[in-house]
């Protein structure tokens, strides 16, 4: 098994990045039903990355920025407005169910709520062999080996595929989503909040399983967070998003040591830190506020705020793997 | 003297699983103008133990016993109509969800002024002025026009400032903020925690700070007690207790957090197998399952608490800094 997935990975074309998003936009509309004028909720707007293998790309920011709309829409699960998801060069946004079924054995997710996410009346062996079913992977002795390789990979006892959901604790059923995840073999794994709910002391050996896993199996992943901490111990790159706009993307390690966009210089400033000698300067960010019609949409919480930001949308400079939209850039 | 002064309490729930020991003879003490942290992770107890300081665990499901001391007075037992009294006016409290906290169908101003005429016994006109003053000191905008408003209609963090304003309206001694910025966004939470601290500063009150979050901790704190499955396991001066840990499960937390490094992939260190969840008393330390530390002594004896050096002390058989 192992072996025909490595050459189907270098069959399938090299030269394209494994996903492409591309001016992906999303609006809900909402109030219609009561007869009132309807409102337009700009969820995610004009929103363009890609990711490569074996690469993790975090998308990050805080409620409302449209990340987890974002996720689905790569998933399927959301139709956008406008835009393009491309897997290997191929569109995939306007499939119908029928032709987008496959593809779901190469895109999986793990959400934040472990509990929320498993049916509590299967036992975790049905959970977990469904996948294998489902897309005909596996049967009889076969499914049995994968399943004790796949909570193996996961750092679980196979004693534990007896169990239902409720009698494991949060971090065990998280290891068991993410082994469900990986069941059909994936390329790219969505994370959405996937360690944000988990205790301290079990959120690090979650976070060290995905680096591990993706190491040993060449997986992407998109890392969804709000955590800015948690994202330098996983993320190759980082895209920062703000009330549906991309505002920043670049590699982790130079956004984070050299933000240029306001906002991600809040957000990492904002972190508290574990450090007692080394307190946190006050915040120099405005209450936020509604968002403003024209402009940038951080203008009305910006400290370094001029005329020209309330007025014009900043366009994005740059490149589509390295850039920023702001009309005063810090760095 | 203390302001406050839990010593030795036990809490106990009955549970469909059976009794739960929630806490098991916690002790500590916050002196006036200070501020205390509590850290721990879900089922530490640290939330029980703030609950129960004012009585607000389910009655006739839980059961307590030690002493819960405040200004010299042990208001554990006290009767609901008397803890009342207390509750919003010496002793505040500001929780985690401030949607749940604040009563949906009543006015901003409605729900600060009752608590100014029930503890303050201003007139409705003073009790009216004295709230638009208290949405200004925690930084609301448009103070006369916020206390019209509903509470569906502020953000996340702007109803978490009119819980502070509520703590605030009964001129507090002792605050008690369990998990205040959990639920916010990072940018929101970093705005309420230099309030919280502005605040303290400005009003002279204790705070008891509890919450899973070192980051936040070391932010706010000026002594931490650290909780494990229902006991104190280390308390030390924040710097301290962060530069020099005495209790292996305190040095496994604080390798454990991510931290804001650009240096990416240094593993982080695991604190191997859960929280577990108490029914009897342990047979040795409740750690040691988990402990790189642990010996045939940790798996027999529970370690008791002692005081190392002053406001320093640990509940283990091996602490870390010796031999």
């Amino acid at each position: 098994m192992a072996e025909r997935a490595m050459t189907d990975k270098a069959v399938r074309g090299a030269s394209a990045p494994l996903l492409e998003v591309e001016a992906l936009t999303k609006i809900f509309v909402t109030g219609r039903l009561w007869g009132g004028s309807a409102r337009r909720v700009r969820a995610v707007e004009g929103v363009s990355f890609t990711l490569s293998r074996g690469e993790t790309l975090a998308v990050v920011g805080e409620s409302g920025s449209g990340k987890s709309t974002l996720g689905r829409m790569v998933l399927g699960l959301i139709r956008p407005t406008s835009g393009e998801v491309r897997l290997e060069g191929a569109r995939i946004d306007h499939l119908p169910p029928r032709l987008f079924h496959p593809l779901r054995q190469r895109l999986q997710i793990v959400f934040q709520d472990p509990a929320g996410s498993f049916n509590p009346r299967l036992r975790l062996r049905e959970a977990l062999a469904e996948p294998l079913r489902n897309f005909r992977l596996a049967r009889g002795v076969e499914l049995e080996e994968r399943l004790a390789e796949l909570v193996a990979q996961v750092g679980l006892s196979a004693a534990l595929l007896d169990r239902y959901p409720h009698e494991l604790s949060g971090g065990q059923r998280q290891r068991l989503a993410i082994a469900r995840a990986l069941a059909p073999r994936p390329d790219l794994i969505v994370l959405d909040e996937a360690v944000s709910a988990l205790d301290v002391s079990v959120k690090a050996q979650i976070i060290n399983l995905l680096v591990a896993l993706q190491a040993r199996l060449g997986l992407s992943y998109l890392f969804i967070s709000h955590d800015m901490a948690v994202v330098t111990h996983i993320a190759d790159r980082v895209a920062v998003m703000y009330l549906g706009r991309l505002v920043e993307t670049g590699p982790t390690r130079a956004v984070f040591t050299a933000p240029r966009h306001p906002y991600t210089k809040s957000l990492l400033d904002a972190v508290p830190v574990p450090d007692p000698a080394h307190p946190r300067p006050p915040l120099a960010l405005r209450e936020a506020g509604a968002p403003p019609e024209r402009g940038c949409r951080f203008a009305s919480r910006c400290p370094w705020v001029i005329p020209l930001c309330r007025e014009t949308e900043p366009p994005w400079q740059g490149s589509a793997a390295n850039g920023v939209a702001c009309h005063r850039p810090l760095a | 003297m203390s302001l406050l002064d839990i010593e030795g309490i036990s809490v106990s729930f009955r549970t469909d699983q059976g009794r739960v020991l929630a806490v098991r003879g916690l002790s500590l003490s916050v002196a006036p103008n200070e501020v205390v942290g509590v850290v721990g992770e879900s089922g530490s107890g640290k939330s029980v133990s703030a609950l129960s300081i004012l009585g607000l665990l389910p009655r006739g499901r839980s059961e307590i016993s030690g002493a819960i001391r405040f200004e010299g007075e042990n208001i554990l037992g006290w009767p609901e109509r008397r803890l009342r009294k207390l509750r919003g006016g010496a002793i505040a409290m500001v929780f985690q969800e401030p949607m749940t906290s604040l009563n949906p169908v009543l006015s901003i101003g409605w729900q600060i002024g009752e608590v100014l005429r029930l503890h303050r016994g201003l007139a409705r006109h003073e009790a009216r002025r004295e709230a638009v003053e208290l949405l200004r000191v925690v930084g609301l905008p448009d103070p006369e026009g916020m206390i019209e408003a509903y509470p569906h209609q502020l953000s996340g963090g702007q109803r978490q400032r009119v819980m502070i304003a509520i703590a605030l309206a009964g001129r507090p001694r002792l605050l008690i903020a369990d998990e205040p910025t959990t639920a916010l966004d990072v940018t929101i939470q970093a705005q309420i925690l230099d309030l919280l601290r502005a605040l303290q500063a400005r009003f002279g009150m204790a705070m008891l700070l509890i919450t899973h979050d070192l980051g936040v901790m070391a932010e706010m704190a000026a002594r931490v007690v650290v909780m494990y499955g229902g006991e104190k396991v280390e308390e030390a001066p924040t710097a301290r207790l962060f530069a020099s840990p005495r209790h292996p499960y305190t040095a496994g937390l604080l390798g454990a957090i991510p931290r804001l490094s650009p240096e990416r992939r240094d593993a982080l260190v695991e604190i191997p197998g859960t929280v577990p969840v108490v029914h009897a008393p342990p047979a040795g330390c409740i750690f040691a399952p988990r402990c790189a530390r642990a010996d045939e002594r940790c798996r027999s004896v529970p370690p008791s608490f002692a005081w190392q050096a002053p406001g320093v002390g640990v509940a283990c058989h091996h602490p870390l800094g010796e031999g």
